[in-house]
Parts: structure tokens; C-alpha cells; sequence
């Protein structure tokens, strides 16, 4: 086995945790859309608050994703012109030290139901 | 004994061309598909929703900002989806949305998409029985 051999199967290893990084990144993605429109859907009811799209989001997105990643995970609610809208800031490690991470912003909205 | 060097060069470039970016392409394709089918799922709720709610006026106006919000939130062009409502004139009818969603067969990272194919869902919304004109 030569030193050639080791640095080759070290590097297919890192590139093989970038590519699970990507997945795992991807998929907290999706988690944070899903958590953002559980949150607005929670809040169009008339009567709905900020507070309630805000507390279901938060459920949600801890239902889906723990630890470091969803530490990074930022969400906030508001009800403004009877438009309810959820706002995530993500910030998501890289898995390989002196890579940056991912961050991003992430947006779901709806119209907040009237009365009749 | 056969002379070996450039053996590794060699494997590590077939790994990494048959093996690795096969499995990359694949994995930032499906979240796409995933994506965009929920993105479908939301605009045909949201439109169905602003339609049953602007009963009986049939203006399209709103409709189409719920798309373009929709769609500027999950970042799909508009281009992508194609949206129909029908709206039933009476109480109790419907308001139906449907909304056709392309999607990237393979989605390639800083390159772009290859291939498509589309996917269809429809979501109704009941017009209250007593709702007033």
C-alpha cells in the first residue's frame, strides 16, 4: 500500500462526507419549508396570531431536526395587511473543518382568512 | 511484476466519475423533485383558498400574485407552473385549482437541469353554504 493509495481513499472520504453533507443540508431545507407552512397554515384561521404560527413552527421544525443543525434554525412569525408570513434564517455547519457553511433565508406566506 | 504507477490516479478518476458524481447528481435532484411537488401542493391550496375567498367576484388578479408569491418563496419560475381554477357559481360548488409542475429530471450543481418531466395535483376548497354575495 502506498502513500498515493492512502491520500486517494482519504480524499473519495471527504468527498464522500461533502456529498453527505449536501443530503443532510438538503434535507433540513426541507424541513424548514415544511415547519414555515405548518406555521403560517396555523395562523390563517381568523383569530389566528403571530404567537400561534411562531409555537407550531418551532414544534415542527424540532420535530424534524435536533442538535447543532437546529440550533441554527431561526423562525419568526408576523401578521401584517392580513397576510400571515413566516421567516427562517438558517445557518447550517459544514461537515468538513475550513469549509464554509450554508446559510440562507427561507420564506412562506398565506392570506389570513376574514369574516364572512 | 507489472510496473503499478498511476494505478490509483487511475481508480480514484473511474470512483470518482462513475461512482460520486452519479451519487451527487442523484442526491440534489430528488430534493428538487421533493421541493417542487410541495411548492405544487402549497400554490393549489393558496390559489384554491384566495378563489373560494373572492367568491363570487371571478377577477384573477389576486390569484395570480398568490402564484407569484408562491412561487418567488420556493424559488420556482413562474414559467414552471401552470395554474387553472374553476370556480362553481353557486353555494356549496367548489373552487378547484390545479397546478402543473415541471420537474428537472437531473439537476446538475453550478451546471443546470437536464430533462423534465411534470407533475399534476389539484386541491378544492368548499364554497360555504351560506356565504353572502
Amino acid at each position: 500500500m502506498s502513500l498515493q493509495y492512502v491520500a486517494a481513499s482519504a480524499l473519495a472520504l471527504v468527498l464522500l462526507v461533502m456529498a453527505a453533507n449536501l443530503l443532510v443540508d438538503l434535507y433540513v431545507r426541507a424541513a424548514v419549508r415544511d415547519a414555515l407552512d405548518e406555521g403560517v397554515r396555523a395562523a390563517v384561521p381568523l383569530g389566528g396570531t403571530a404567537a400561534d404560527c411562531t409555537a407550531r413552527a418551532d414544534d415542527t421544525i424540532q420535530g424534524l431536526v435536533r442538535g447543532d443543525l437546529g440550533h441554527g434554525v431561526a423562525l419568526r412569525c408576523a401578521i401584517t395587511g392580513g397576510v400571515v408570513t413566516a421567516d427562517a434564517d438558517v445557518v447550517l455547519p459544514a461537515f468538513v473543518a475550513g469549509l464554509p457553511g450554508w446559510s440562507f433565508r427561507l420564506r412562506a406566506e398565506a392570506e389570513q382568512e376574514g369574516p364572512p | 511484476m507489472t510496473n503499478r504507477r498511476g494505478f490509483v490516479a487511475v481508480e480514484l478518476v473511474a470512483a470518482v466519475a462513475l461512482l460520486l458524481v452519479p451519487t451527487v447528481v442523484l442526491v440534489a435532484s430528488i430534493p428538487v423533485w421533493s421541493e417542487r411537488r410541495h411548492a405544487a401542493t402549497v400554490v393549489a391550496r393558496e390559489t384554491a383558498r384566495t378563489a373560494a375567498a373572492g367568491w363570487p367576484a371571478t377577477d384573477g388578479g389576486a390569484v395570480d400574485r398568490v402564484v407569484a408569491s408562491v412561487a418567488d418563496d420556493y424559488g420556482v419560475p413562474e414559467g414552471d407552473l401552470a395554474v387553472g381554477v374553476a370556480v362553481d357559481d353557486n353555494r356549496g360548488g367548489q373552487a378547484v385549482a390545479r397546478v402543473t409542475v415541471v420537474m428537472p429530471a437531473l439537476h446538475l450543481p453550478l451546471i443546470g437541469d437536464a430533462g423534465a418531466w411534470s407533475w399534476t395535483t389539484t386541491y378544492a376548497v368548499r364554497i360555504d353554504d351560506y356565504r353572502s354575495r
